[in-house]
């Protein structure tokens, strides 16, 4: 018997089964293809515009244009296009726009980080030449590439990840580790 | 009519509750909930078609969109007293859009990463919760949903990766999943479906990413495709002479808001998107069926008859809303009519036939409109001022806006006021400029305009004086059968994107503005009779419903999208102290009644 100033809260089997079926619908977030993503010792092609599929030479990387670039495997030769999370972006700071935190990634001037907005997925190559920010069409988050990625404007609440870069001898951009970070949509 | 958006400082965002995530996986719902599904009355072509005054069934309340509901016990006299009865959180960020949808006090409602949620319309307990698995790699430009759609014991939802998903009504288990093109080739959903004669009908968003068109009809037991038809004219199609070389390939032409429907001579009236990539210059020709209506035979997916509004769209204008189909009197003359407030700034009014071809009967503008300089008379082709007309390497500007004079937020009609409500944006214009479009890459934006140029090239009509509160968001009063502007109710400093509902008693609810307020209005006089700030602005489509003899009012909140997005532009262009600078995110399913109401219903 309940009290009667309690309310109870009775739940019948069917009830708890109906929740049952419609909650475990859902089933296991995908964990997220890492394996798909740049490698340390990959090289770089450009993925748009006239180079497109060109190895990326970091001196032509111009200021002020965001330039999207693939990951390659230095042995296959293959490029790591299976995952939209391996999209890369590639920008051109004045060193003195740079942090020291995000120096050491850096080469010649040149950052790369992931090309995937942290909100809701999109490919991130606008620039905001005002602020020298990465800038998302599709709902207007702005990204401080020389400060590590950091989101200067929302809704994107996460930073975008810097990839490290290293150069050959050739002046061709290299992958010198993965994603500081997770890349895609998060909180 | 005026009013001035007050402010207040805001400090810190709302949190989304997290009442829902509490809800889980084994939803605890008292026996009586349980009750409500057990009873669970099937939805039928002749319910739809003649929803009990009761119940809201579909998208607008009825196959005709008319957003009208007859239910007249909240008054104009009682609306003052109009409290929340039930809140719920959605547990969402991003835009709500979606009308609460009620059928025997059981209400479904959608919100953006394609969830579904079932609850007990009088109380507010959830019933069950649907969620689909999205793709992890999923990008969403427009992340939010208009609603489900009934049929028999099944509850049906298109998604941002485009599939339909049929939920059984009772338990909120899918009984089937249908995905009708490939998200990661730009294609999405966001529209309720239309559900008629065994079939459930959607279309296909993505007009920014060079898809081609199309609405489908899938049957609603099993989910196989009944038919498909390319809202972009394709070889063999009589429209396929509009388009030069392979432009139809990814002409663009998306469809994302419910058609409405003629369950007599059965046809559906389907709005269509602007032609893409954006500027003109890309796609020569009219481009048929871009910027359209077109009636199409429900049983066959047959295009009838369709009507353009404007050719070779320049300026973004989707004109996907669906005419709202009413009987209207011009001349002596009863007209089955089809009306329709263009993103490019004219009220249409069509006359539709029992075959489908489309007659134009006039055109008016409702806001600022410099683009058009004629309109014929007898066929409604308007006539453009060249200079109006962006192209690759010209920059033009023009009025209104690339949000246009009303985007997709839906116009009501009431049979009892006889007036036609329009939820506009004024003195709104926007600058922009194409630039050549390289290669379409799947999943990739394709527009032809830069991505910074887009996001601002909102500005204020020239010579409009910002130095004082400046006229934006209006909601307009149209009488159809004279087609004239009876009332304006201006909102100052806000746009406004609310979806409207009008009632029996000649109320009309809406909100839409960035100061969060959901408002009635008298239909009458445009006049305020209520309002109440929520916890985010309303961008949602509102319902009314009733439960034992109590009406109600029901709206989601929870801004963002494009609404979100006008804010960014408008912010820009008015001085600081003026403007919004916080507009909370975060979705809440309210539900009003009047104080004392289910005392007097007793």
């Amino acid at each position: 018997m309940s009290a009667p100033n309690v309310t109870r809260i009775t739940i019948d089997r069917r009830t708890a089964l109906l929740g049952l079926a419609g909650c475990c619908l859902t089933g296991p977030v995908l964990a997220g293809p890492e394996e798909e993503l740049p490698q340390k010792g990959d090289t770089l092609a450009f993925s748009d515009g006239p180079l497109e599929g060109k190895p990326v030479r970091l001196a032509a990387i111009v200021e002020g244009e965001p330039t999207l670039a693939v990951a390659v495997d230095a042995a296959s030769g293959i490029q790591r296009t299976e995952s939209r999370f391996a999209k890369i972006v590639l920008v051109r700071l004045p060193e003195a726009d740079i942090d020291e935190d995000t120096r050491p990634y850096a080469v010649d001037g040149v950052i790369a980080l992931s090309a995937i907005c942290t909100h809701q997925g999109c490919t991130v190559n606008g620039w905001n030449k005002d602020t020298k920010s990465l800038l998302c069409f599709c709902h207007g988050s702005e990204f401080v590439p020389g400060e590590g990625g950091r989101v200067s404007k929302g809704p994107a609440r996460k930073r975008i990840p810097v990839l490290p870069l290293a150069k050959s001898e050739a002046g061709e951009a290299i992958v010198a580790d993965a994603f500081r970070g997770k890349p895609g949509p998060g909180v | 009519m005026s009013r001035r958006l007050r402010r207040t400082p805001v400090t810190r965002a709302l949190a989304p509750i997290a009442t829902v995530a509490l809800l889980g996986c084994a939803t605890p719902s008292v026996s009586q909930a349980a009750e409500g599904i057990r009873a669970y009355k099937p939805v039928t072509d002749t319910r739809l078609a003649n929803p009990e005054p009761e119940n809201w069934l579909q998208y607008r309340g009825n196959y005709a969109g008319w957003g009208y509901s007859p239910l007249d016990k909240i008054n104009a006299d009682n609306v003052k007293r109009l409290v929340p009865a039930w809140t719920l959180s959605t547990g969402v960020m991003d835009g709500h859009q979606s009308p609460p949808i009620v059928n025997n006090g059981i209400m479904f409602v959608s919100t953006p990463q394609a969830q579904v949620l079932a609850v007990n319309a009088r109380d507010g307990q959830v019933l069950w919760r649907y969620q689909k698995d999205l793709p992890p790699e999923l990008f969403q430009l427009h992340p939010t949903n208009r609603g489900v759609g009934l049929y028999g014991d099944k509850v049906y939802v298109a998604t941002t990766d485009a599939c339909v998903v049929a939920l059984d009504a009772a338990t909120g288990t899918a009984k089937w999943t249908k995905c009708v093109a490939k998200w990661r080739d730009g294609y999405y959903m966001t529209l309720s479906p239309l559900v008629a004669k065994g079939k459930v009908v959607v279309g296909v968003s993505g007009g920014e990413f060079g898809v081609r068109g199309f609405i489908t009809a899938l049957d609603a037991e099993t989910g196989e495709e009944a038919w498909k038809t390319y809202t972009v004219a394709g070889p063999g199609d009589p429209g396929f002479a509009t388009w030069k070389g392979d432009a139809w390939k990814t002409g663009g032409a998306p469809v994302w808001i419910q058609g409405s429907y003629d369950a007599t001579n059965e046809l559906a009236y389907y709005g269509t998107g602007n032609g893409g990539p954006w500027m003109p210059d890309t796609r020569p020709g009219d481009n048929l069926y871009s910027t359209s209506v077109v009636a199409l035979d429900i049983n066959t997916g047959a295009i009838k008859g369709h009507h353009q509004y404007h050719y070779n769209d320049a300026w973004d204008w989707d004109e996907v809303s669906a005419p709202v189909l009413i009987t209207i009197d011009r001349d002596g003359r009863k007209i089955p009519a089809a009306l329709h407030a263009g993103r490019n700034g004219y009220l249409w009014t069509l006359e539709t036939t029992k075959e489908g071809p489309i007659k134009f009967v006039d055109a008016k503008p409702f806001v600022e409109q410099d683009v058009f300089t004629a309109v014929d008379p007898k066929t409604g082709r308007p006539t453009y001022d060249a200079a109006k007309v962006p192209n690759t390497g010209k920059k033009s500007s023009f009025c209104p806006s690339l949000w246009g004079g009303k985007d997709w937020p839906p116009e009501a009609y009431n049979p009892g006021t006889g007036l036609f409500y329009i939820p506009a944006n004024n003195n709104l214009c926007a600058d922009i400029q194409g630039v050549a479009v390289k290669n379409r890459k799947p999943g990739e934006l394709y527009i032809g305009v830069p991505v910074e140029e887009i996001l601002s090239s909102l500005r204020f009509k020239d010579g409009l004086d910002v130095s004082k509160p400046v006229n934006i968001g209006e909601l307009q009063a149209w009488d159809p059968n004279t087609g004239k502007k009876v009332w304006g109710h201006d909102f100052q400093d806000s746009a406004m994107w609310g979806p409207v509902l009008t009632t029996g008693s000649g109320l009309v609810f809406a909100g839409g503005t960035s100061d969060r307020k959901f408002r009635a209005f008298d239909g009458k006089s445009g006049k305020v009779l209520w309002e109440m700030r929520l916890n985010s602005g309303v961008i949602g489509v509102p319902s009314s419903f009733m439960v034992d003899g109590v009406q109600y009012v029901s709206v989601q909140s929870g801004w963002g999208v494009d609404a979100d997005r006008m804010l960014g532009g408008i912010n820009s262009h008015l001085p600081e102290e003026r403007r919004v600078r916080m507009a909370p995110q975060g979705g809440v399913v309210w539900v009003f009644k009047v104080m004392d109401q289910e005392v007097n219903a007793k």
